[in-house]
């Protein structure tokens, strides 16, 4: 976001004071906790990608995926779970109270009554 | 532009600078390692209760057909289920104890003695992988019944030959699909998948279906919830 900065001029003492454009608070107070919502999502995500095992010579256990244990978070798997379902409900909250609850909630309504949900053959 | 500095400007700029910061700090609570592992088990309590509560007790999980289980040869067993657990076949009985109103030792044929149900459902495992398979067996809820349990309880506890331990609530022991499995692809259970009796829950990940079952015990108070839930997973985990 490029800063834009205006001139203001006070009517009666005629003062000129700068401006700034910033976004409302909420969408600032958002924003950050989303940026680390994201970013702990991620790290855990990884943690819990670790897990997956290849079963056998057929795919060897480092060549699906090795991704360095120093950049994941949560430890073992149970950890990352704990980590990711934790910042799934913060995250949620976040882009919830963005999108608007009302909003969230009549368009799930809306794809249950399409019956998209119901359509799909595996919940996951 | 005035060249007379309105001091009082700054200082509310730099608040709101602060305020940026706010809620990273707020977060920052995680990195408190006091603070950690309270905050971590609430938000996954949290997440059990919000799937506790989506449970619908008549939802039953996916069935498939016969073309589309995975061969019995491919279906996978977690290492450690290679260490035999020593069940003595002859003698094994499964012990009741707890709210029920006839407790006591159960042979397998007072289970197989119950309605025989098979279902072809996915099993799926904590760690990302998931096969289909065909299980068969008695179930929970009619054995539930048999041995007058209290059904109000909150909880199912069972104890088994591998000194493996889990829990599941009520509602998903009584749920049509959860079975005492002693069939797999219609043939006995194997060893390496449970012999004799086994805990088949297709509402539930891989960890909370035990083998090698040799107590079960209906209980409204746990004094341990599960093998790996005591370490760190969920506890309800449905799917």
């Amino acid at each position: 976001m490029s800063t834009q900065t205006i001139a203001i001029e006070n009517t009666k003492t005629g003062e000129v004071s700068e401006a700034v454009y910033e976004h409302p608070l909420i969408v600032r107070l958002c924003h950050w906790v989303n940026a680390v919502s994201l970013f702990v999502m991620a790290g855990s995500g990884l943690q819990i990608f670790r897990a997956f095992p290849s079963f056998g010579a057929k795919i060897p256990q480092k060549d699906l995926l090795d991704w360095p244990k120093s950049l994941a978070i949560g430890g073992w798997l149970g950890g990352a779970l704990q980590w990711h379902l934790t910042f799934m409900w913060i995250w949620d909250s976040v882009v919830g109270y963005i999108r608007g609850w009302r909003a969230t909630f009549r368009s799930a309504g809306e794809a249950f009554s399409a019956g998209w949900l119901r359509r799909q053959p595996q919940f996951w | 532009m005035t060249s007379r500095i309105d001091k009082s400007k700054f200082k509310s700029k730099s608040r709101r600078e602060l305020l940026k910061l706010a809620p990273v700090v707020a977060l920052g609570a995680f990195a408190i390692p006091k603070l950690q592992e309270p905050l971590l088990k609430a938000g996954l309590g949290f997440s059990d209760w919000t799937s506790k509560e989506l449970f619908r007790s008549g939802h039953l999980a996916t069935t498939f057909t016969d073309p589309e289980l995975t061969p019995f040869n491919k279906f996978p067993i977690n290492d450690y289920d290679v260490d035999d657990p020593g069940v003595d076949f002859d003698r094994w009985t499964l012990t009741v104890t707890g709210a029920v109103q006839r407790p006591g030792d159960y042979t397998l044929a007072q289970l197989q003695a119950l309605p025989r149900f098979r279902q072809n459902t996915r099993h799926v495992c904590v760690e990302g992988w998931d096969v289909i398979g065909r299980f068969g067996g008695a179930r929970l809820s009619d054995f539930l019944k048999a041995i007058g349990a209290d059904l109000t309880a909150r909880f199912v506890y069972v104890e088994c030959a591998d000194d493996y331990y889990e829990s599941i609530d009520m509602a998903t022991a009584l749920h049509p699909q959860t079975l005492l499995c002693y069939e797999m692809y219609d043939q006995p259970l194997t060893r390496e998948h449970g012999a004799p009796v086994r805990l088949n829950i297709p509402t539930k990940v891989g960890y909370k279906q035990p083998k090698y079952l040799t107590d079960l015990k209906v209980t409204n108070v746990l004094e341990r919830v599960g093998y790996w839930e005591d370490r760190g997973y969920s506890k309800f985990y449905g799917l």
